[in-house]
């Protein structure tokens, strides 16, 4: 039995984290023991579905009441760091919710302080659970799709997230707006599919002076393909990931986890995925998940940590793995020159230009 | 100009509305959302919001004093409909707002069979769409305040379209698929209006030294066929139009089990059942639903094949454009957009979206 922090009990708890959370309690394999949230309001609805959790205000007094053998990030990203490192120093193992910082400094404080702890610091990316993906990156690695592989990836929708603060809407909290919450799963994905260093050849957004990006469009290099993302909280758009490769051509949808498109002589076919993770803490793993919803990522992920934490098995994505992500949004957002939106007018179009915030590369 | 309150500005008419106010300066605007979520596809601006929840008259009078016009432009559930418009109307008056401004739609008219139809026409309100029954009640209490203080100008849009609009991106999306169709082969009236001409409709209203209590029916200037627009859009992604599967009306037939449900779904009981299950509850539903369709375990080859509703297949049926002429002949300066310059607009957007056929990414469109 695992005991376990929440830090933070905001929309990504409610909606994420609280049925996996529940489901592996009754499981009997962990104990949800504190919930912190600066809100007490907040921390007392979320420790109330929990039998022996207690609410707290405070990291510090927190950490210093209990013994927690794992403790589940999910405050905003600019306060990941702080809370990280106070975890591991308190000998916790961390799961942190992406993006795991909002600077490379606060990044690579956190590689130091887990490997001073020698402690797991775990990222949560739970499309790294999607099946149809995992089935891709193993084609890929086989050399499936062959070289020179081009690639779009597009995703876009009207914000629908039911967010408890407005803090995802404030740099300083957040660090940007929809490439760093939205965009980051796509790069962590890219990354997963083609490997480091990412070049960001190019990068446009649309916020002004005092927002955050609503629209970002990025040109990048992999080691193993090019090609551009684009990513929006304002529009929907021909959304999937589209790679072409010497040998293949695949589609992947989040819409489908199941499975994955690929292009054959007589047309498109869905291929069903093959990919499965442990659902349970033996061993050897008695059951397993090929996760249809994405709540049931966040529960395969859970069981992921703590195999990892019990058994030494790798997690899928590692404080390295984020730092690699963060350096391209990081430079994506150094260069980030202003978008066009052709359908606006003459004068509609140019004064979002003057009003872009990286106008001149002076924020 | 005294300041326009949107209230609902979080949707898609009131995120136009703020990125001209914000890139043109001309119109102030008072903004009112009732969640931090529906501040989302206005963050890049890093504009301040004023909070008010449209079915509480006492959360919106802080917001609306000062203002010249309210703007209803609340969406969600169907039942609130009504209620919203009788709290919105009572902060008007408390607040001292000389007009305010309902979005209604033309859908009360259903699919317009009657050719004498006038803007002034009350709406039956026997539509089978919860949507159509609450909107026209909607109006008929506005109407039933109009010797009250505040001026009520409902106006009826058709169709909003434009770039980011469902309307725009469900049927290209479905013409790149090959799953795009027409009823009776396009020939229904499409009664469109792009959001820049319907944005032009609300500033008149608030440029106007007088408004009356009217209602109107708005439109773009053009009539138009579905067929029509289907081949304008498939035209700005290179489709060929023929892949546009034509169906015949028996193509669309109701189920008697289907109906049950949607009577029973239509049920206050229902509904009320619906809006107290917790998410736990709902999750074991889904999951119930999900033994009984799991996804095919063999490679399956793709077949476009349309999925038609019976919203689609009502819409196109529908019979003439309604009158839309009483608002520019109130109103003349009123300037409305062609078609074709709106559709040449709206091409550029979907070719930003990435939904068009050419494999080749044509974005970031700046290089």
């Amino acid at each position: 039995m695992k005991n376990l922090l929440l830090i933070g009990a905001g929309a990504v708890v409610e909606h994420n984290y609280r049925y996996p959370l529940q489901h592996l309690e009754r499981m009997g394999v962990i104990r949800v023991l504190g919930v912190i949230d600066p809100n007490e309001g907040r921390a007392r609805a979320i420790s109330k579905f929990f039998k022996s959790a207690k609410p707290y205000t405070d990291c510090e007094t927190c950490l210093g009441d209990g013994n927690y053998d794992l403790a589940v990030i999910a405050s905003p990203p600019g306060m990941h760091a702080s809370h990280a490192c106070a975890a591991l120093s308190f000998g916790c193992h961390v799961l942190c919710e992406k993006p795991l910082a909002t600077s490379l400094y606060d990044i690579r404080r956190m590689n130091e302080a887990a490997r001073r702890a020698d402690r797991i610091l775990g990222v949560a990316f739970p499309r790294r659970f999607h099946a149809g993906f995992s089935d891709v990156a193993k084609l890929i690695a086989g050399g499936g799709l062959g070289e020179n592989m081009r690639f779009v990836y597009r995703e876009g929708s009207a914000f629908q997230w039911n967010i408890a603060s407005d803090a995802v809407f404030r740099r300083e909290v957040s660090g940007g707006g929809v490439l760093i919450d939205k965009g980051v799963h796509m790069l962590d994905q890219l990354y997963w599919l083609f490997g480091g260093p990412i070049e960001v050849e190019t990068a446009f957004d649309d916020s002004h002076f005092g927002g955050v990006e609503t629209n970002a469009a990025l040109r990048l290099g992999f080691p193993l393909a090019r090609g551009s993302l684009q990513v929006s909280w304002e529009y929907a758009l021909n959304n999937g990931l589209h790679i072409w490769g010497s040998h293949g051509e695949v589609t992947l949808n989040g819409e489908d986890m199941l499975g994955y498109r690929s292009r054959t002589s007589n047309g498109w076919v869905r291929v069903p995925a093959k990919s499965d993770w442990p659902a349970d803490l033996e061993e050897k793993a008695r059951k397993r998940i090929c996760p249809s919803e994405g709540i049931d990522c966040f529960e395969a992920e859970l069981v992921a940590m703590l195999r990892s934490i019990l058994y030494g098995e790798p997690f899928p994505v590692t404080g390295n793995d984020a730092e690699a992500v963060l350096e391209a949004i990081t430079k994506a957002y150094e260069r980030m020159e202003p978008l066009d939106k052709p359908w606006l007018s003459e004068a509609e179009e140019s004064e979002a230009h003057s009003k872009h915030w990286n106008r001149g590369g002076l924020r | 100009m005294k300041p326009i309150a949107l209230i609902g500005a979080g949707g898609y008419v009131g995120s136009r509305l703020i990125e001209r106010s914000v890139l043109l300066g001309d119109i102030p605007l008072v903004p009112i959302v009732r969640s931090y979520r529906a501040e989302g596809r206005l963050a890049r601006y890093g504009i301040r919001m004023a909070w008010g929840d449209a079915g509480n008259p006492a959360s919106l009078v802080p917001s609306l004093i000062g203002c010249g016009m309210a703007v209803n432009l609340t969406m969600g559930d169907d039942n609130r409909i009504v209620s919203d418009v009788k709290s919105i109307y009572a902060a008007c008056r408390e607040a001292g707002v000389p007009l305010m401004v309902h979005m209604s739609s033309a859908e009360v008219f259903g699919r317009a069979e009657d050719r004498v139809l006038t803007e002034q026409a009350m709406p039956d309100g026997r539509h089978w769409m919860e949507y159509g029954r609450a909107k026209a009640a909607a109006e008929t209490w506005l109407r039933s305040q109009s010797a009250g203080p505040v001026t009520v100008v409902i106006l009826r849009p058709g169709l909003i379209w434009g770039p980011g609009s469902s309307w725009l991106v469900q049927p290209a999306q479905s013409i790149l698929d090959g799953t795009a169709f027409l009823f009776h082969e396009g020939r229904g009236i499409c009664n469109l209006i792009h959001i820049d001409n319907l944005v032009e409709h609300l500033l008149q209203l608030a440029r106007s030294p007088t408004v009356e209590s009217a209602s109107y029916n708005i439109a773009d200037a053009e009539t138009l066929t579905w067929v029509d627009y289907y081949h304008a859009i498939a035209r700005e992604m290179d489709v060929d139009p023929s892949t546009i599967q034509m169906l015949p009306d028996s193509a669309f037939r109701e189920r008697a089990a289907q109906k049950i449900f949607q009577a029973l779904s239509n049920l206050s009981l229902s509904k009320a059942i619906k809006r107290r299950m917790n998410a736990e509850t709902k999750r074991r539903i889904k999951n119930l639903r999900k033994i009984f369709s799991s996804p095919p375990s063999d490679n399956q080859l793709i077949v476009p094949q349309p999925v038609i509703s019976k919203q689609m297949w009502w819409i196109q049926g529908t019979r003439h454009k309604l009158p839309a002429a009483a608002f520019a002949r109130r109103y003349p300066d009123i300037k409305l957009r062609s078609f074709a310059d709106l559709m040449a607009g709206a091409g550029e957007w979907l070719r930003f979206a990435g939904v068009q056929l050419n494999v080749e990414p044509a974005w970031p469109i700046n290089d």
